[in-house]
């Protein structure tokens, strides 16, 4: 061994220790190198990979969709979405409308009103037991909701200042209808329901305008009348005989705005 | 085995072929995808998506360098496969075309958050997105989003006033009297980013989904 | 000059004529391994504390989200990438790259030459990964998973790897053993196929970006094969050799090793895009990669087979082996992770589980609990060999070991409930979004009390460490060799 050139004569341990089988305990009680033993390919495996083969060309002619490269559906999940109109097992269209109208909801106005309706004091106002809501008609909230509301607005006997902004272009009229019947009628809150065509109205007759509404512009306006549609189309259970008194009440700029958009 | 040239070559082969399959592929069919041009409401042509304009596009700058993408998505899955459509986070799934602008793409893995996909069609109030931004707390309690309060300044309420720009705070995260908390620059792109992210147009490969018996909404951006 | 004077690494190994000249062979290649491997392994243990350091704030972050929140370099959305390179690029690649010079010249039955090359390599591996890490803080990171690295730090890098790659090919073509055991053609391929995956992500994602999502399906074919192509072929290799190694048996069988490997090989680098399932991507791009996820049960149960048939009638050696507690338990989360990864890539069960917490306990399961766990016990076996000293104390292996196993366990099963829950929760659109949120809050503090367990497991390895290789602590130390007592010393002279 003494010619063999020992280039490690320090070692980590600096030498300290000669005994060669301390030195060395390690490598002397290894085991030999690993060798591969010849057990021989199971006859289930090559089923077994067979299979999985035979499942991998399945799948690949029937979910590639062509291999296109517009093509962004593999058919494999729900082919379509739920219609819209799922059966519902009560008829009462408020209760129907207020379902569909939680999902928009939670969606779009929890993040400021919050899910339980009671928004954030002295940010955003509350919807549950807010008088605005719980007015007879849904004039000014539907306009609230098209165009959004900027300027000091009390609510419960708060002041609110914040601005919200409208959801004209993003929300169509069944879903705003949808949205403001389940605010009227959730958290005990107990209000009509709100028709898509009472909104369609009211997006008709307040094309033109981009900006929010001012809340004491707003108290201005007649909470129900006004731009609602005739009874036949509304279908909100309007005798002639109300709808008459209602028209009555209508002041005569409004009535003119009506009929110039029965007109049309 | 004893080859090494055998094994040498498939190694290569291996990941070769992924390489032409993931890589080239995909590059061959969407790497030249253009915006696609429809009429808008005004008469004209619009390329959609469109190219983000002046400070979104440094807004995308400020999302990258904060990591926004580790908690939150930006892709809507199709309808009836998970919850994104019925949520609101979307009107259609998204699609390759709708990225051709982006870069990079971050469509994130995680939804510790909501997706954004569309978010500036919910929410494109200004001061909404400042608030949330200086502290989540304020507009959405028990959120597990870290404040930015970094991206804000603290300053001493001037002269002529409060500014137009402060933020409105009350309560616990007021600054205190005297005080007043303006958004920077950084803050200002950022949220014109977000309020850029809207996606809510017909594509050939996704239109968008029509009702029956409704009128069909505007398709066309702003 | 007679035979017995020649000296021993001049010998070829059929020449050897005694058992006693082969473990010389074996002594004189680890000794020639040590400052190399040594380097790089200390460069990674210090990596693996600081990546551990960024887990336990980012994981308290998910919680409380005010922690540590009024400074920008420490937002969460830069803690996390930083966490996640630090430990892959950091911990998991440098302890990789030792493990593989180590197993490399082992295997080839070669010394180790050019060690000055690869401690350069270390040299700069390091230097990049500093200046990367501290820009992904800076805010430069790239917002690409797993290549966050800014575009100034990763030549240096990829000029690092270079040199490791081609030591690797001089090393496999001076080799002195003709016939190629198994773990050779995993980290062949792993040193082959990693720097294409790199230089292809680093040029069509930040060099000369693609367009549009063309830059998804790079990122995710790369991401995933960083995983399947780099750190499972390492950590299999390791798997293959110390198994065998400690417990004196051969391997269950070549046919299957055969097999696992192509299979491997074949399918693993197809699996990418099942990270975009009902993302916008054209559906056959998904599809191909969720057949290629199916097809893994391949590899993965005939890897599973091979080693459990080795390893049976032995596991009462697990009492006493550190090297091999630390490789079983790697191997049995290896099988774990494959499967939970099969299951993820169905699409209807990724509908439920996608971007949620599941997905994180199921990175961690791969990443921890398979990787790290092997390297851990890859460890355990090459330091006292390439520095001539034992681990002296057995009471901080054991620390270390249920530090980690127990953190592992107490991470992967409620994360990985409570992702599914939180899934199952955001598919249902009545449930507001922030109940979603408070949902997932009890399982992120479970998590971050199993961080705790595996920091203080790491904390007790890399003391143990120091204690060993520093001479400050006392004199030479007798070996306390408690470990593999039990089973028959082996005779000097005898196979």
């Amino acid at each position: 061994m003494s010619e063999i050139p020992n280039k490690n004569a320090s070692g980590l341990d600096g030498g300290e220790n000669t005994d060669v089988c301390d030195l060395h305990a390690a490598v002397l009680r290894e085991r030999p190198d690993p060798v591969e033993g010849r057990e021989p390919l199971n006859l289930w495996m090559v089923v077994f990979v067979a299979a999985l083969l035979f499942w991998a060309g399945t799948y690949l002619t029937h979910y590639s969709g062509g291999f296109r490269a517009d093509e962004f559906s593999e058919r494999q999940i729900n082919p379509l979405p739920p219609p819209l109109e799922v059966g519902a097992s009560n008829d009462d269209p408020a209760a129907k409308a207020a379902k569909e109208g939680m999902a928009v909801f939670l969606a779009q106005c929890s993040p400021c009103h919050q899910a339980d309706g009671n928004g954030v004091s002295g940010q955003f106002p509350p919807l549950a037991g807010s008088e605005w809501v719980l007015a007879e008609g849904p004039n000014r909230i539907i306009r609230i909701v098209l165009n959004g509301l900027s300027g000091p607005i009390q609510v419960k006997g708060s002041d609110y200042n914040a601005v919200m902004n409208g959801f004209r272009d993003s929300m169509d009229d069944k879903q705003i209808a949808n949205v403001l019947t389940y605010i009227r009628n959730s958290w005990g809150n107990k209000a009509g329901l709100v028709t898509p065509a009472e909104v369609a109205a009211i997006r008709a007759s307040t094309k033109d305008r981009t900006e929010a509404w001012i809340p004491a512009d707003l108290l201005k306006l007649p909470v129900s009348g006004g731009d609602a549609p005739a009874a036949a189309s509304a279908g909100a259970g309007l005798t002639p005989e109300a709808l008459k008194e209602a028209l009555k009440k209508l002041p005569p700029d409004d009535l003119k705005a009506l009929l110039q958009g029965l007109g049309n | 085995m004893k080859y090494g040239p055998l094994l040498f070559l498939g190694i290569l082969f291996t990941l070769a072929s992924s390489w032409v399959g993931l890589v080239l592929a995909p590059y061959k069919q969407l790497g030249n995808l253009l915006p696609n041009p429809a009429t808008n409401a005004v008469g004209g042509v619009s390329y959609l998506p469109e190219a983000r304009r002046g400070e979104a596009q440094q807004g995308a700058e400020h999302y990258r360098s904060l990591g926004c993408v580790y908690c939150h998505s930006q892709q809507v899955r199709p309808a009836g496969f998970g919850g994104d459509i019925d949520r609101g986070w979307g009107k259609r799934r998204s699609v390759s075309r709708d990225y051709v602008h982006e870069r990079p793409v971050m469509l994130g893995t995680s939804r510790t958050g909501p997706d954004l996909t569309n978010i500036g069609e919910r929410q494109s109030d200004y001061s909404w997105h400042y608030t949330h931004l200086y502290n989540p707390q304020i507009t959405s309690k028990g959120s597990v989003m870290p404040p930015y309060p970094f991206l804000f300044e603290k300053r001493r309420v001037g002269l002529g006033g409060v500014s137009t720009n402060a933020l409105k705070l009350v309560g616990e995260f007021s600054p205190g009297e005297g005080w007043e908390v303006v958004p920077t620059d950084a803050a200002r792109q950022l949220v014109e980013y977000l309020r850029s992210l809207k996606s809510s147009y017909d594509l050939p490969e996704a239109p968008l989904p029509k009702t029956a018996g409704e009128a069909e909404t505007a398709t066309a951006v702003q | 000059m007679s035979s017995t004077t020649k000296s021993v690494s001049a010998l070829m190994p059929g020449e050897l004529s005694d058992s006693g000249q082969r473990r010389a062979m074996l002594a004189e290649i680890d000794a020639s391994c040590r400052a190399p491997v040594l380097f790089f392994v200390i460069s990674g243990l210090a990596w693996l504390l600081v990546g551990t350091l960024l887990a336990l704030v980012t994981s308290i972050k998910l919680h409380h989200s005010g922690f540590l929140s009024a400074w920008e370099f420490l937002t969460f959305g830069r803690v996390r990438p930083a966490h996640l390179n630090a430990v892959i690029y950091g911990f998991a690649s440098q302890t990789g790259i030792a493990v593989t010079i180590w197993l490399m010249c082992r295997l080839c039955r070669v010394p180790l030459v050019s060690g000055g090359l690869i401690v350069l390599a270390a040299i700069f591996w390091n230097l990049g990964l500093t200046i990367g890490l501290v820009g992904i803080l800076a805010g430069d990171s790239t917002a690409i998973e797993w290549l966050e690295l800014p575009g100034y730090s990763t030549p240096i890098l990829f000029f690092s790897y270079a040199l490791v790659a081609v030591w690797s090919i001089i090393t496999f073509r001076l080799r002195r053993e003709s016939h190629l055991y198994v773990s050779q053609w995993y980290l062949l391929g792993a040193i082959l196929w990693f720097p294409w995956l790199y230089a292809t992500a680093q040029i069509m994602l930040i060099l000369e970006p693609v367009r549009g999502t063309v830059q998804a399906a790079i990122n995710w074919w790369f991401a995933h094969n960083v995983l399947g192509l780099w750190f499972t072929p390492i950590g299999l290799a390791a798997i293959y050799y110390f198994i065998p190694k400690v417990i004196g048996r051969p391997i269950h069988s070549y046919y299957l090793s055969v097999l696992g490997f192509w299979s491997l090989a074949l399918f693993y680098n197809w699996n990418g895009l099942h990270h975009l399932i009902g993302g916008p991507m054209p559906a056959w791009m998904i599809t191909v990669s969720v057949v290629a996820s199916v097809m893994m049960l391949i590899p993965v149960i005939t890897v599973a087979i091979n080693h459990h048939f080795t390893m049976v009638g032995h596991f009462g050696k697990l009492r006493y082996s550190p090297t091999l507690r630390f490789v079983v338990v790697g191997a049995f989360c290896y099988t774990a992770t494959s499967l939970q990864g099969v299951a993820n890539s169905l699409r209807s069960y990724s509908e439920i589980v996608h971007f949620t917490h599941h997905t994180i306990a199921h990175a961690h399961l791969g990443v921890y609990g398979f990787f790290t766990m092997v390297m851990f016990g890859s460890l355990y076996y090459i330091i006292p060999r390439i520095s001539g000293r034992e681990w002296p104390s057995l009471g901080l292996i054991s620390l270390h070991f249920w530090g980690c196993f127990l953190g592992l366990v107490l991470y992967v099963v409620p994360l990985s409930y409570g992702g599914i829950l939180q899934g199952l929760a955001m598919n249902d659109a009545t449930v507001p979004f922030m109940k979603v949120v408070e949902g997932t809050l009890p399982w992120l503090k479970l998590r971050t009390l199993a961080g705790l367990l595996m920091a203080l497991g790491h904390v007790a390895f890399v003391g143990n460490l120091v204690w060993l290789l520093a001479r400050v602590f006392g004199p030479y130390r007798k070996p306390v060799v408690a470990i593999l007592s039990g089973t028959e010393t082996p005779a000097v002279a005898g196979k």
